[in-house]
């Protein structure tokens, strides 16, 4: 679809696992939304949006809500009503909640009165589906301007993308083009002068984590990490962007064990886009993108682009 | 030689505890299913298990819901809707896992399945965070995600501060949010809910 995506006015939407295991992607979009001039706010009272646990099978639709509906008020009240997520996840666990809420009357009624006990004053217009970002939809907003930024140069380097199933398949129809090849975080990659290599056999496949299988069906959970990741080597990629950190941490921490156990060589460095944004912008690897929380070392890359 | 008709039938009442939880999209095309098999073939799951999108919703539309709820079939979907992408019909497959999914755990099969993760709604209610289930202690994962993981998990705290963000990861929030959120959450019945697995784990160990 040809989508609306405002400039500013942003609620930075910060994800549980990415300040656990890569905080440099959730610091790397502040500096890409400073360094573009983005208005947006950085809320510390945010909670979790509680999409691992739908997907675990543990929360139910109402304690989702109830925090979905807590959040967008507080975004309201600052009056920074866009949503930004890092997370493919926090984006459509955040679209199905404003979807469940403005159908179901007797939903928001009770999620209302729940949230005024708490002081909170949660309208009807706060719940909107059309008000949630990803940081990558922002970022791509701006593509022009990020132009203007680039300092670092990575022509030559073969980049692959994985959107994040959430991103595009819960709701196809708010995506940016065509949902069946996003084309969303490849355009970026050519904003930055790198070779998008855009589609690849794979490129639809989930990553493999699975929620719950990334914990108890193992097996499972490499099986389809392997079938991903070697679609992305046949193709010689560098580097495979990524926008949602259990993608990252399925991919990047399971390098290793998935080049054991199926006898094979991959190595592929991982990035979320804000990452590769905020590296070809001159940020610093370490302080700012914070490439030592990746298991496959981000350095060979850092030494080939003059970084270090 | 011909084959015996078929007997099996069409359940009201299962699909209208479907189609009725509010996690259900009004104009999901599941009776409109023509079996045609583009979610099975999009399946992560199709490929390394018995589980078939294509054949749940068969089995759903012909009524056969103590067999799927019996299944362990739909604990192998790995939630990532590419059977809604590509469903010709408007069908969602993946939305209907989750529920049938509570609808086992209520009929009492899926219990085992869920329990693992009951740590995850105690940190939501007490710090406002999903903390990612069973990754601490740090050591029970340490022989599958490597030394360098554990040791950079044990570092976050010194990371953390040299990115500039709060050093208690993933992130704290202040104590009046954490109360506000406890609250909203505690009237949500989470505790209700936290009671249930409580439970069942004793029933479990008691067995």
């Amino acid at each position: 679809m040809n989508k609306k995506i405002p400039h500013n006015g942003f609620y930075l939407f910060k994800s549980c696992l990415i300040g656990l295991e890569y905080p440099g992607a959730e610091n790397s979009t502040r500096f890409v939304f400073d360094k573009l001039g983005i208005d947006y706010y950085d809320d510390p009272r945010q909670s979790c949006c509680t999409g691992m646990g739908m997907n675990l099978d543990v929360v139910t639709p109402l304690i989702t809500s109830v925090l979905a509906a807590r959040n967008f008020t507080l975004a309201n009240q600052a009056n920074h009503p866009y949503f930004a997520t890092i997370c493919s996840t926090c984006y459509g666990v955040n679209k199905e909640a404003c979807e469940w809420t403005n159908k179901d009357p007797k939903l928001f009624t009770q999620v209302k009165n729940i949230l005024s006990r708490a002081g909170l004053d949660v309208k009807r217009d706060y719940l909107n589906a059309e008000h949630v970002f990803h940081a990558a939809e922002v970022f791509y907003q701006w593509k022009d301007a990020i132009k203007d930024h680039v300092v670092i140069d990575f022509g030559g380097i073969r980049i692959a993308t994985h959107h994040g199933c959430h991103f595009y398949k819960i709701f196809p129809e708010y995506v940016v083009g065509d949902p069946e090849d996003v084309q969303v975080l490849d355009d970026l990659v050519r904003v930055i002068g790198a070779e998008s290599i855009s589609w690849y056999s794979e490129k639809n496949y989930c990553c493999g984590s699975g929620f719950r299988h990334r914990w108890i069906s193992r097996d499972l959970s490499r099986a389809a990490a392997y079938d991903k990741l070697i679609s992305v080597k046949r193709e010689g990629a560098e580097i495979l962007i990524n926008m949602c950190p259990m993608c990252a941490f399925q991919f990047d921490r399971y390098d290793a064990l998935l080049e054991k156990l199926f006898a094979t060589k991959l190595g592929i460095i991982h990035l979320n886009i804000a990452q590769l944004l905020a590296l070809s912008m001159g940020a610093d690897p370490y302080k700012v993108v914070g490439v030592q929380t990746h298991s496959v070392k981000v350095e060979p890359l850092l030494k080939k682009l003059k970084i270090i | 030689m011909i084959k015996k008709p078929t007997t099996l039938r069409y359940d009201r009442q299962f699909l209208k505890e479907l189609l009725s939880d509010v996690r259900v999209p009004e104009d999901i095309g599941l009776k409109k299913c023509i079996q045609c098999g583009n979610c099975s073939s999009a399946c992560p799951a199709a490929r390394y298990t018995p589980y078939r999108p294509r054949k749940l919703i068969h089995d759903i539309l012909t009524g056969q819901k103590d067999k799927i709820l019996k299944s362990e079939d739909i604990w192998y979907c790995f939630s990532c809707f590419s059977c809604n992408l590509r469903c010709p019909r408007g069908n969602n497959p993946g939305i209907l896992i989750h529920i049938l999914r509570d609808l086992a755990r209520m009929a009492g099969y899926g219990w085992k399945k869920v329990l693992p993760f009951k740590n995850y709604l105690v940190s939501l209610r007490d710090t406002g965070l999903g903390l990612t289930p069973l990754s601490t202690p740090i050591e029970a994962f340490e022989d599958e995600l490597g030394a360098d993981w554990a040791q950079i998990r044990r570092n976050l705290p010194e990371i953390l501060k040299m990115l500039g963000m709060s050093s208690v990861p993933p992130r704290e929030l202040p104590q009046e949010a954490r109360d506000q959120i406890k609250k909203i959450l505690e009237l949500a019945n989470i505790n209700e809910e936290i009671e249930k697995f409580t439970k069942m784990e004793e029933k479990i160990e008691e067995n």
